[in-house]
């Protein structure tokens, strides 16, 4: 059970692991590692809002104009982060916005990076000989099933009881991504307020894109601590379920859980027999 | 006040509580609407940073029981480290011994229940291959539990 092939790297202020069935060839794994971790890392030089040569640093600063994007080098992925932060602003009504953050608001589309470049670096590993994988990108993790239907087994952690578990679904294919205030302190902004948004202390959001999962929880992280608050929150996470099937579980300072209707279907029997080896 | 109130139980009809309905589901894990959290923990019956009630005896032969220390793992925001509590071979208890500040406090861990630490020992010994919205401190958790796990057996 324990003897799950896995590769780590460290980047985007985080660790990333890409773990395989049991049984992998080590050097299928490796290839397909290095494939994804390489592009986790060129990604990171790009995107970093701390680097102060990289693009997005320069976007911030007024040095780097949009209307330049077509004729730059990394343009392509830019211009797609940008429209992903557009999509999100929208869908969240302003929650989550990448050109007001922090104060004062500033350019960082950090919130929608990390799961965005997860999702394509677990494309590229299935890509390359590894069409069944977990990528685990800092606890936003992409599931692939390959050709094979069983489902993965993703502990949802407790934010209240490091190492616990509040729930275990059953993900045959597509992305969990929770974001929370719990494990690394407040890092998510309300845009309309410029304080750290702190009214649920965590928000975990499933569905099949690891770019929009993680998006989602961070917008509804950002909602629960603005005007409307927590049940703001809950309703537009409610809604979200409704007309996009991304399922969600939130948890409140007071260790109160709840979740959208329809999580109800992915959730796992938590005492159930250990399955065997994978492969 | 009343338009708060209305947004509450909207909230409520279209969200499911998890804890307490799974905590007693048992067998079931299918989770029922059930009484708000709030309600359902014991007032006064949580005690946070309560350490393991058993003593430590040294591990023995054949099936392992005691309570095993697990490293300290230093992690960006602290460090951490819990005690594994074994009986009979099984894992029982998880006491963090250490842990970081992270914006958590001793007043949280107040509210949480014994149920719901019954139920993440359940979910701990079921196989699972991934946990969402593990990152820094939670990998040094990881590894100090692995740690004492792997000191039980030694």
């Amino acid at each position: 059970m324990n003897a799950v092939p896995t590769r780590t790297t460290r980047v985007m202020g985080t660790v990333v692991s890409l773990s395989a069935p049991a049984g992998t060839d080590p050097d299928r794994l490796r290839t397909a590692a290095d494939a994804a971790f390489a592009h986790l890392h060129r990604i990171d030089r790009v995107f970093s809002p701390f680097e102060p040569e990289s693009p997005v640093s320069r976007i911030r600063d007024g040095r780097l104009d949009l209307a330049a994007l077509p004729d730059h080098p990394d343009g392509a992925e830019l211009h797609e982060v940008l429209a992903l932060c557009e999509r999100l602003r929208a869908a969240s009504d302003g929650s989550f916005d990448a050109w007001a953050v922090g104060d004062p608001p500033r350019f960082d589309p950090s919130g929608a990076v990390k799961g965005w470049a997860a999702e394509r670096a677990s494309a590229l590993a299935a890509a390359r000989g590894l069409p069944r994988h977990v990528l685990n990108a800092g606890g936003d993790v992409r599931l692939r099933a390959g050709d094979d239907p069983r489902p993965w087994r993703v502990g949802i952690t407790d934010p209240h009881r490091p190492g616990g578990v509040l729930a275990v679904l059953a993900v045959t294919d597509g992305a969990v991504a929770t974001s929370g205030t719990a494990e690394r302190g407040p890092h998510v902004t309300d845009p309309h307020t410029g304080r750290p948004a702190t009214s649920l202390v965590q928000v975990t959001v499933t569905g099949p894109d690891l770019a929009l999962a993680d998006g989602y929880a961070t917008a509804a992280l950002a909602r629960a601590g603005g005007p409307g608050g927590v049940p703001a929150a809950h309703a537009w996470l409610t809604g979200l379920a409704r007309r996009t099937g991304y399922q969600s579980l939130t948890v409140d300072p007071h260790g109160s859980a709840v979740h959208t209707p329809g999580l109800a279907d992915l959730l796992a029997g938590a005492g159930s027999e250990p399955s065997t080896a994978r492969g | 006040m009343r338009k708060t109130a209305t947004a509450l139980l909207a909230t409520g009809a279209g969200l499911s509580l998890l804890i307490g309905a799974k905590a007693a589901s048992g067998g079931s894990p299918r989770p029922a609407l059930a009484a708000p959290a709030a309600a359902a923990a014991p007032s006064g019956a949580a005690t946070p940073g309560a350490p393991a009630a058993a003593p430590t005896p040294p591990p023995s032969a054949g099936a392992v029981s005691g309570t095993f220390p697990g490293s300290v793992v230093d992690t960006r925001y602290g460090p951490v480290q819990v005690q594994a509590v074994l009986t009979s071979g099984r894992l029982t208890d998880v006491t963090v011994l250490q842990q970081t500040e992270g914006g958590r406090s001793t007043q949280i861990d107040a509210y949480a229940l014994p149920r719901l630490k019954a139920e993440a020992m359940k979910a701990q010994s079921a196989h699972i291959d991934v946990v969402s919205g593990a990152t820094y401190t939670s990998t040094g958790y990881a590894a100090s539990l692995q740690a004492a796990l792997d000191a039980a057996h030694r």
